[in-house]
């Protein structure tokens, strides 16, 4: 078990869920973040946002936001 | 003949290039202006194509319906009370495994509606196929493949709505009730007891399936599976639509986005990107900057006109300074602001400005904006109108207008110019970079301050966009469309600040118009001899003090203020703003006249005092309100006084 924002750059992880209020939730479930959806880390730099691909999408979560979403590294 | 209306709401996510149709759908016949009571821009326009006006509302771009933002809120609000005919769901073709998320959440709405697969050219140079005819019959309404940048598709579009009218063609929700129903048991205990009471009292806009799924998205867990279901739907959906058949995205678009994104050389890249923004703006601007040197030039066969007609001095006055000076500001803004808006609409559309945004989101959301801004406010160090104006890739309202009021801290071109000229004219070479260091330092402070002060307001902590970003896809952009919209803006501002600058000037030119030639017999001569004890106060002299009002005209107009207050030159409006009085006047004659001190505040007040009237025409032609642009302002004074009070005792201290 891990957050999103440890997950190195090229590795693919399934959310399993998000630590968060309801807005957050809603916000993340909106643009395809939602447990059982698999992600691939594109860039994981220090004091830059995560940049995540899901669902033909290059997203943008700030760090804080991605240390919310819990996750299982998938091969 | 009476032609029919209809009304024809657009509904989509950020980038969805909702705005880009809007644009291109109602050209210059929009109204913008506020949601009562919201922080949220209401977009309204019309066009007539084939016989039909349409009355297009451009709703705020959300995620989603859920209401939890102000610009959700206005949008579910907008469908339920039924006030569009046809609703037209914009979703990204290159994207729809996400995107149709949004049609998803509005399914269950009974409003015609028309889906339009957006960018589709971007979604064929990445080797997607899309059958839209069998999207079609899964949805039970209309779907058209587009690009909202290119016109040659507007008819099919409008030919789609005019059908999803007749045919009244809502979303089919059948299988999207039986995914719901399987995910969430909030679900479906709403919808029973909804069901059952429907029998009674129909519901409104949004039919059951829908308002059971607002319930139960009141719960954590209800949310989740809910927005699980919709998802399973868009992949059902799209499940034999899309098909790939090449490698993707062409490779130069990776190779730039290898350089934006680097964690080394990103940063610098962008600022590079910022920077070459503005030379490209400037560029692009200049020949309509040129026309404002027209006024000048004929402001003198205008006096010589006046006067060979007996006209009284005050009417000459007004017309060959006045006016023209208002004018001479007018035209060489608005032709900034074309360029501007021309350079950034194409960055924007090519998807620059939402790496710019990835590259400084955080730094900037510490002061509670998207990393976007840094573009304006980059441009602010040329000219404060250009950030201003700029800050229009800012998508929601308030953040625009709190990016706005901050980016007036930002020293211009003019004011690095008079600032430092005078600090070395009054403490040498190092009292000059100290003095620079000290506007530096104020710079993020002030900024700061105005984060604190008007944050909360416009820009609410819980609901600021920027968490989460979608970065688009790069996109060719097209020049026409951009063009057309730039010089739209050209006009619009043109206007918009005439009015502000022309009432300002006016005031001005009523306060320093001296019968004698000399201020101290104009109003404002008396005025500040009056406030002399106040302003004294604040560490500035009367003479000073009105040479930091004249730094609101423009802050080259300062210097001729100075020169009118110190030397007795010629005070009229246009001599001070054009400095044509300054050229003639040696600053060093101010050394033995102003005291260190006081020459120290009136600096550091200037250098952080409402930038120009034109930054304020600006600022109230993009957030079109005369409050907030009233606000801001007064602000900005009382800081400046402010500062100049703190740095006169500090200084008096030291030097005396």
């Amino acid at each position: 078990m891990a957050m999103l924002n440890e997950i190195g750059p090229g590795r693919k992880a399934r959310v399993s869920g998000v630590e968060g209020n309801l807005r957050l939730l809603t916000r993340l479930s909106s643009v395809g973040i939602v447990p059982g959806s698999i992600v691939k880390v594109e860039r994981n730099d220090k004091h830059r946002p995560v940049l995540v691909y899901e669902r033909d999408t290059l997203l943008a979560l700030n760090r804080e936001e991605a240390g919310r979403v819990r996750v299982e590294e998938v091969a | 003949m009476a032609e029919a209306t209809m009304r024809l709401a657009l509904l989509g996510q950020p980038n969805s290039g909702k705005s880009t149709l809007f644009n291109g759908l109602t050209g210059s016949h929009q109204r913008v202006g506020n949601w009562p009571g919201k922080t949220v821009e209401k977009k309204l326009g019309t066009c007539t194509r084939g016989g039909t006006t349409y009355a297009v509302c451009d709703l705020p771009g959300a995620y989603s319906l859920s209401a939890v933002s102000d610009e959700e809120q206005v949008t579910q609000e907008y469908i339920a009370n039924g006030e569009a005919d046809v609703v037209c769901v914009m979703v990204d073709a290159s994207q729809l495994a996400r995107s149709l998320y949004m049609l998803a959440d509005f399914a269950g709405a009974q409003v015609p509606c028309v889906l339009a697969l957006n960018m589709i050219d971007v979604a064929r140079a990445q080797g997607k196929q899309i059958n839209s005819a069998l999207l079609q019959q899964r949805l039970g309404i209309p779907v058209v493949e587009m690009s909202a940048n290119d016109p040659a598709y507007y008819d099919a579009l409008t030919g789609a709505i005019d059908k999803a009218a007749k045919d009244g063609s809502c979303v089919s929700v059948d299988s999207l009730k039986q995914l719901y129903e399987q995910r969430s048991p909030e679900w479906a205990e709403a919808y029973g007891r909804l069901t059952a009471a429907e029998a009674a009292a129909p519901a409104g806009r949004f039919d059951a399936v829908w308002l059971a799924a607002r319930e139960a998205a009141a719960s954590e867990k209800g949310a989740v599976a809910c927005a699980t279901a919709r998802f399973l739907w868009v992949d059902q959906l799209i499940q034999g639509v899309q098909t790939t058949t090449a490698e993707g995205a062409p490779k130069y678009f990776a190779r730039l986005d290898k350089a934006l994104m680097s964690a080394r050389w990103g940063k610098f890249v962008g600022v590079l990107v910022c920077l070459g923004a503005l030379i490209a703006g400037i560029i692009c601007g200049a020949p309509l900057m040129m026309l404002g040197q027209i006024p000048s030039l004929v402001s003198e066969p205008i006096a010589q006109g006046l006067i060979s007609i007996g006209a009284p001095d005050m009417i000459v006055s007004f017309f060959s300074s006045t006016l023209m000076t208002v004018l001479y500001f007018v035209l060489s803004m608005a032709g900034f602001v074309f360029g501007i808006a021309f350079v950034f609409g194409i960055l924007d559309e090519a998807g620059v400005v939402a790496r710019i945004s990835y590259l400084f989101d955080g730094t900037m959301s510490k002061l509670g904006l998207p990393g976007k801004v840094m573009m304006p406010f980059l441009s602010g160090f040329a000219c404060n109108i250009g950030s201003v104006t700029g800050m229009r890739v800012v998508d929601s309202w308030g953040q625009r207008v709190l990016a706005i009021a901050m980016c007036w801290a930002v020293p211009c071109g003019s004011t690095m110019a008079i600032i430092p000229t005078l600090g070395l004219t009054f403490f040498g070479p190092a009292g000059m970079i100290g003095i620079v260091l000290g506007i530096a330092v104020g710079i993020p402070l002030v900024m700061l301050l105005v984060a604190k002060v008007f944050g909360n307001t416009l820009a609410p902590v819980g609901e600021r966009a920027g968490l989460v970003m979608e970065l688009p896809p790069y996109h060719k952009p097209r020049l026409k469309p951009l063009f057309f919209m730039a010089l739209r803006r050209y006009k619009h501002i043109a206007w918009r600040a005439f009015k502000v600058i022309l009432i300002v000037a006016i005031a001005f030119w009523l306060l320093t118009y001296s019968p004698t030639g000399l201020i101290e017999n104009s109003v404002i001569g008396s005025i500040g001899l009056a406030l002399d004890p106040v302003t004294q106060f604040f560490g500035m002299g009367w003479r000073t003090f009105v040479a930091f009002l004249g730094s609101i005209l423009a802050k080259e107009a300062m210097v001729g203020v100075l020169a009118a207050v110190y030397a007795s030159a010629d005070p009229s409006l246009l001599a001070a703003a054009s400095g044509t009085t300054a050229s003639a006047f040696s600053l060093s004659s101010l050394v033995t006249q102003v005291s260190g001190p006081e020459a120290l505040a009136f600096m550091f007040a200037v250098a952080f005092n409402v930038p120009c009237v034109m930054t304020l025409g600006a600022t109230y032609s993009e957030t079109h309100s005369l409050k907030w642009t009233v606000v801001i302002a007064l602000f900005y004074v009382a800081m400046a006084l402010v500062i100049s009070f703190v740095v006169f005792h500090i200084a008096g201290l030291f030097m005396v």
